[in-house]
């Protein structure tokens, strides 16, 4: 049987797949005996371009596993039971959140919280870039964070404060378990976070394409997390069908990272107000709804009355549910005291340790 | 000049068989010798099912048994590049159109379902499936057809689903060059000019709507010469001109949401007689196109 | 399609391949095409080779007339419904999904598009004794939950075998898909992998994160290559009389996306939604394109642990 694959469904330059039509080079086949100089010859495409070319094409149809860039071989779904299972999730410090999450924010996935200003993503972000860091006799990761600040809303002592509050915790774990102490320090974990501040969306792109090296550099790193993917793409837009291009574009980018890394991707978006005939306006993500698609996971924070609410609308594991949250000093916590003593969420009370199990 | 052996001259001068009146009244009193008609409408007009409809009417007999069945008892050649061809769709309607006729005939036998599965198995051997993965195999296997064709004289109809469907792959092969991208298509509504002149065939083809121009959703349709101006309007060849050339009829197909139902507007291509008010109505059951 | 290349056929020598190429005729195409006495004339070559090579070329590259009442016979003998859990859906389609068929599901955010591919999985290889094969473009692919609605269903016994009956591939752009479906066809055709024998099923979920990035702009190549796939789509499913279910979004107002080229692809087309006055896990399946059946109808499924079923 021979490779009849067409040449024009590989990925190749438009006016190389033209000069490769025109010269009568139409299938895999077509190029298989070929040197990359007689191939230029009879092409007129320069001789680098034409060794790329046969790479592409004639080590694919030998064996589609060969190239690197090639997407992985097929894997029964058992396999893949026992490899979800054995990558631990990243915990939140919210055990509502994180049972609601299936244990917490998965490896290998694109989650996405959304929500209106001050209801907490980038507390979310912060904390889940310190979570990632927690030493694995802890349970945790042992890992690192790159932190992607679209908005400037970064604040590095937030994170000293969290990072603090995490730090005092395991310590305090590690003394009730006779751990070492000191395997996690406020140090330690703000130099496991690598920082970026893009400016504007040309910067996003350029940085979501550099990430892969980046990583591949930094083994340890866990977690790739966005705040926000919004912010740079919701003005100055006038061409939509081109927002829409980049964003699936960097979407796919995302998940092609988070499978090949085995990290997480987490990101932040906005809300926006949508008004359809015959409804009352409401608030939703903002990006639209091909944007929508693109992240696996979804949860919507929000605020109902003075409390704040995490609400999974997206999951292809678990079931749509919501769970109250509150934004300490520490960072994200379960509301586990009774709601009317609670009155003040923004309350400067520290965390009870006691009461976040790591294990 | 090359000499012609007495198998094609038989083939060229001989008549295949007429299918006139196959589809009436969508067709009128059509489709005649050497007539190159298009349907022309978007996803989920019924063009497919026409095609399988006049499939059915063709390849039947005219009598069976005694019962008028009205089949022309023609061979097709179908060329189904969009791969949707169903023959479980077209064997359902070919037998309830016979079971239909049967019931009013009342000389019909009772208890002829056996045979009448023989039947189908018989007239479906008049026709020939074929399918082709790009233009290139499309040509080349045009140009292969000429034997057949020769060969045997009952084949009136070469009938292809779609036309278009190789458009944007030919035209992103093509490169810039508008040349380099209707290269084959050009070539192949040559191959058909030739077979249409020489053997007195008909093509049927359907086109896609890939390309429209403006077209309002809440049109009024009526009966009037600015409707047609609309059709015209409507359609905007995007195919190349050698195709364009070759149409003589064009048939554009809707459906009205509203209501279900499907219309058909023939409009005659370079005829004097300009635009031809026929419009059918039509909705399609079970038992295949009902004119309403 | 092929170039005209050595040993394409005997005749066709390194010599005379050059030969012909110097006189412009590069591909089958070309050959097939020219004036041989002309050509025989340009290129010194002897008429009566050229005519042979000509022959056997038509002979090797155009496809060959199948007779329909054969194709009938085999058509019966090699198709089959692959019936959903849910029955009132299953009479919604007369029966289920047809082999040999693209069938869509469409749907906005969280509409249980997944869901609905991870159901029929369980059912292809419990139901239909088969297997499938699942290819993940947008990460949406849960094994966990997979093994849920398995084992909700069938118990544990039942559980090894049906996660094994699934294969997973993951493609996150159109090429690399293009080249997971070329892999498909080629074991199918080999015949080396037993796995590959008994599939009946091919999701593709979804179809629209990898088709988007290429759309739009000012390229021409979006197009060509989406139509591209929903050949090989097609072609897959007619010639090996499979099942293919792709998975495409709905944006805005009930819009499928990808627009009218994309439409023409699915032989059926479902919609599924939200209805606004329901509990959260009940959904709402319209039949909004068929090449078979009447359009417009509708069934109400729920979404439980046990995957999707009736919902009364």
């Amino acid at each position: 049987m021979q490779s009849q694959r067409e040449l024009c469904s590989f990925p190749i330059a438009p006016s190389h797949k033209s000069k490769l039509t025109s010269a009568g080079f139409l299938i895999t086949e077509d190029l298989k005996h070929l040197k990359p100089s007689e191939l230029s010859k009879e092409t007129g495409i320069g001789l680098e371009e034409c060794l790329e070319i046969l790479k592409l094409v004639c080590s694919e149809s030998v064996d589609g596993s060969k190239r690197n860039e090639a997407p992985k071989p097929a894997v029964s779904a058992l396999e893949r039971l026992k490899e979800e299972q054995s990558l631990p999730p990243i915990i939140t410090f919210s055990e509502g959140l994180d049972n609601m999450l299936g244990g917490g924010v998965p490896l290998c996935k694109i989650t996405e919280f959304c929500g209106a200003p001050g209801v907490g993503k980038t507390q979310m972000c912060m904390q889940i870039a310190v979570d990632v860091q927690i030493p694995s006799q802890f349970g945790g990761l042992q890992g690192e964070a790159v932190y992607i600040d679209t908005e400037g809303s970064f604040i590095v002592e937030r994170l000293v404060d969290i990072a603090k509050a995490t730090v005092d915790h395991c310590n305090e774990m590690a003394r009730l378990e006779g751990f070492k102490e000191g395997e996690i320090t406020v140090e330690s974990v703000l130099s496991g976070v690598h920082f970026y501040r893009c400016h504007d969306y040309v910067e996003l792109l350029a940085t979501v394409h550099l990430l892969p090296e980046f990583i591949k550099k930094h083994p340890k790193i866990k977690v790739v997390l966005v705040d926000s993917v919004a912010f740079h793409f919701r003005h100055d837009f006038d061409d939509l069908s081109l927002r829409t291009r980049l964003l699936t574009t960097m979407a796919q980018s995302f998940i092609k990272l988070a499978t090949e890394f085995k990290i997480a991707i987490v990101l932040t978006n906005q809300m926006t107000t949508k008004f359809s005939p015959g409804e009352d306006s409401r608030l939703v993500p903002a990006l639209g709804e091909s944007w929508g698609h693109a992240s696996t996971i979804r949860v919507i924070l929000y605020w109902e009355g003075q409390k704040r609410w995490a609400w999974l609308y997206k999951s292809p594991s678990k079931k749509e549910s919501r769970v109250p949250y509150q934004i300490t000093m520490g960072g994200v916590r379960d509301i586990v005291t009774f709601p009317a003593d609670n009155s003040n969420d923004q309350s400067d009370d520290e965390p009870s340790s006691k009461r976040q199990k790591v294990s | 000049m090359q000499s012609e052996t007495g198998l094609q001259l038989l083939a060229r001068l001989g008549s295949r068989p007429s299918i006139a009146g196959v589809l009436s009244p969508i067709f009128n009193d059509g489709p005649s010798a050497k007539d190159v008609i298009e349907l022309f409408g978007t996803e989920g007009t019924g063009k497919s099912e026409i095609l399988l409809n006049l499939v059915a009417g063709i390849i039947l007999p005219k009598t069976w048994k005694s019962v008028n069945l009205n089949g022309k008892d023609a061979s097709v050649i179908f060329i189904d590049n969009d791969y949707k061809f169903s023959i479980l769709r077209l064997v359902t309607v070919m037998e309830n159109r016979i079971h239909a006729t049967l019931k009013n005939a009342p000389q019909a036998e009772e208890n002829l379902t056996n045979d009448v599965e023989l039947l189908i198995q018989k007239c479906l051997s008049k026709l020939s499936l074929i399918r082709c993965t790009n233009s290139s195999e499309l040509l080349v296997t045009l140009y292969s057809l000429e034997q057949t064709l020769l060969s045997n004289p009952n084949i009136s109809v070469i009938m292809i689903d779609s036309i278009s469907a190789f458009y944007w792959i030919d035209k992103c092969n093509g490169g810039e060059s508008l040349a380099a991208q209707e290269k084959n298509l050009t070539l192949i509504s040559e191959v058909l000019s030739k077979f249409i002149n020489s053997f007195s065939l008909i093509v049927i083809a359907t086109k896609c709507a890939l390309m429209k121009k403006r077209m309002r959703e809440d049109y009024n349709l009526e009966k009037s010469a600015s409707n047609i101006d609309r059709l015209k309007n409507d359609h905007q060849e995007f195919l190349c001109k050698a195709w364009g050339q070759l149409v003589t009829q064009r048939f554009h197909v809707e459906k009205q949401l509203a209501s279900n139902h499907f219309k058909c507007h023939c409009i005659h291509l370079g005829s004097s007689k300009n635009a031809d008010k026929t419009v059918i109505q039509f909705q399609i059951t079970d038992n295949g196109i009902q004119v309403l | 399609m092929s170039a005209v290349r050595p040993n394409l056929c005997p005749q066709l020598s390194e010599d005379v391949v050059s030969k012909l190429r110097s006189a412009g005729v590069k591909t089958v195409v070309d050959l097939i095409k020219t004036d041989l006495e002309g050509l025989a004339l340009e290129t010194s070559l002897p008429y009566k080779d050229l005519v042979i090579i000509r022959r056997l070329l038509l002979a090797q590259f155009s496809t060959f007339p199948v007779n329909c009442s054969d194709f009938y016979l085999t058509t019966i003998a090699s198709s089959s419904i692959i019936p959903t859990p849910a029955e009132k859906l299953n009479e919604l389609l007369d029966g289920g999904l047809y082999t040999s068929e693209v069938t869509e599901i469409a749907g906005e955010i969280s509409s249980g598009k997944t869901q609905f591919c991870l159901s029929l999985c369980v059912s292809v290889v419990m139901k239909a004794r088969q297997n499938v094969v699942f290819i993940d473009t947008c990460g949406g692919f849960s094994a966990d939950r997979l093994a849920e609605i398995a084992e909700s269903l069938y118990g544990e016994e039942h559980l090894e075998h049906i996660l094994q009956s699934v294969k997973v591939i993951e493609a996150f752009d159109i090429f690399h898909l293009m080249t997971a479906l070329q892999t498909i066809k080629d074991k199918m055709v080999k015949k080396v992998d037993p796995f590959y024998d008994t599939l009946k099923l091919l999701v593709v979920d979804s179809i629209t994160a990898v088709i988007y990035p290429s759309l739009g702009g000012q390229q021409m190549d979006g197009h060509g290559l989406m139509v591209q796939l929903s050949l090989k789509l097609r072609h897959l499913a007619a010639d090996f009389s499979l099942c293919v279910l792709v998975v495409n979004n709905v944006i805005g107002d009930g819009k499928v996306s990808l627009g009218k080229t994309w439409s023409h692809v699915p032989h059926c087309r479902l919609l599924i939604s939200h209805p606004k006055d329901q509990e959260s896990n009940v959904r709402e399946l319209v039949l909004i394109k068929s090449s078979r059946l009447a359009t417009g109808g509708k069934t109400k499924i729920g979404i439980t642990e046990k995957g999707i079923e009736d919902w009364t």
